[in-house]
């Protein structure tokens, strides 16, 4: 077990520390950096689908996934608004944590 | 790239961090705390169930590994499986070595081992935001935070997993999905990462059955480069 957890536990820092890990010195190509702008939003776009089909299978009731839907809307909306980060999660929560406590 | 300086300080800088990531730590929580339960029920002993989050910190790849340990299988398959269900963190790692070059290699060390995709969602968006002097505090906070509540829940669910079984059903896990894609809505304001986003979203769905979770790797390198050429294309268009 022990060689079980360290074997992941180096392959898992590999890939997070390959290109921080750097010396100051390689700097990465530029064009690289610029392809990278986009790297946040994207990769967060590919967990959120990724998790919300997860959910939506294995939860499988209609009122879970419209609530599901229902919430992050308000949240998403809230936030293309307002622009208020915090505020918009916790609307989208409260949304959510309420009506499932209602029903 | 230059730092902004200003009237920041390491320790409110490192409070902030945690303070910034407790939405997503409300989502982490239920997971670790999954883990934990499903360690006692494949026969880890809580030792190697503390020691895995402690030391391993990968979500997604502790439960593949779960998996394949209870069947029996090779290092070397468990390590390769790690590797792939974690390709999406070389992206994080890009993104984030031109704002961390010139810190000391400790530093680098501790940021790297935590930068799983909570830390990455929060800190990408204070880089982005809010870059300060000490932004590297902020990031230490992040890390600091999550690990702990990763390692606690873990443990717990590892220890009282079978007498809460109604935590399953909380729904807490929306937390997660809720947040990100309000920071995606966040930072999504030009043409052409609003494509970048739709076309990830497409891939993603496309890709979603891919082994190992790869199809999260594979939606985030096309959504990157459709990103990247529109760009370039805009440009030349304007030109």
């Amino acid at each position: 077990m022990i060689s079980i957890i360290l074997g992941m536990a180096l392959v898992t820092f590999f890939t997070r520390a390959l290109f921080i890990m750097l010396p100051e010195r390689h700097s990465l190509p530029k064009k690289m950096i610029e392809a990278m702008t986009f790297a946040p939003q994207v990769v967060l776009t590919a967990i959120v689908v990724s998790t919300v089909s997860d959910l939506a299978k294995n939860k499988g009731s209609l009122e879970y996934i419209l609530l599901m839907f229902g919430s992050m809307l308000l949240a998403m909306s809230l936030s293309y608004k307002t622009k208020n980060l915090s505020l918009s999660v916790i609307a989208g929560l409260a949304c959510f944590f309420g009506i499932q406590a209602l029903i | 790239m230059e730092c902004i300086t200003s009237s920041f300080s390491p320790i409110g800088e490192l409070v902030k961090g945690g303070a910034f990531t407790l939405p997503l730590a409300i989502g982490a929580f239920p997971f670790a705390f999954i883990f934990g339960a499903l360690a006692l029920q494949n026969e880890l002993s809580m030792m190697a169930t503390f020691s895995m989050s402690f030391f391993v910190f990968a979500g997604a790849a502790q439960f593949v590994a779960l998996g394949l340990i209870s069947l029996g299988s090779e290092l070397w398959l468990i390590a390769l499986t790690t590797l792939v269900t974690n390709l999406r963190h070389l992206i994080y790692s890009v993104w984030l070595q031109p704002y961390t070059k010139h810190l000391s290699l400790r530093w680098k060390s501790i940021l790297s081992f935590g930068l799983v995709d909570e830390v990455f969602a929060i800190v990408s968006q204070h880089y982005t935001e809010n870059r300060n002097e000490f932004s590297h505090f902020f990031f230490l906070g992040s890390v600091l935070f999550l690990w702990c509540i990763w390692t606690v829940s873990s443990v717990a669910g590892y220890i009282v997993g079978d007498q809460f079984p109604q935590i399953y059903e909380l729904g807490l896990e929306v937390a997660m999905p809720i947040t990100f894609a309000c920071m995606v809505v966040v930072m999504t304001q030009s043409k052409t990462s609003i494509l970048a986003v739709f076309v990830t979203g497409i891939i993603m769905l496309i890709t979603k059955e891919l082994p190992n979770q790869s199809g999260l790797f594979v939606a985030s390198v096309v959504g990157v480069a459709i990103g990247a050429f529109a760009e370039k294309f805009l440009k030349e268009d304007e030109k």
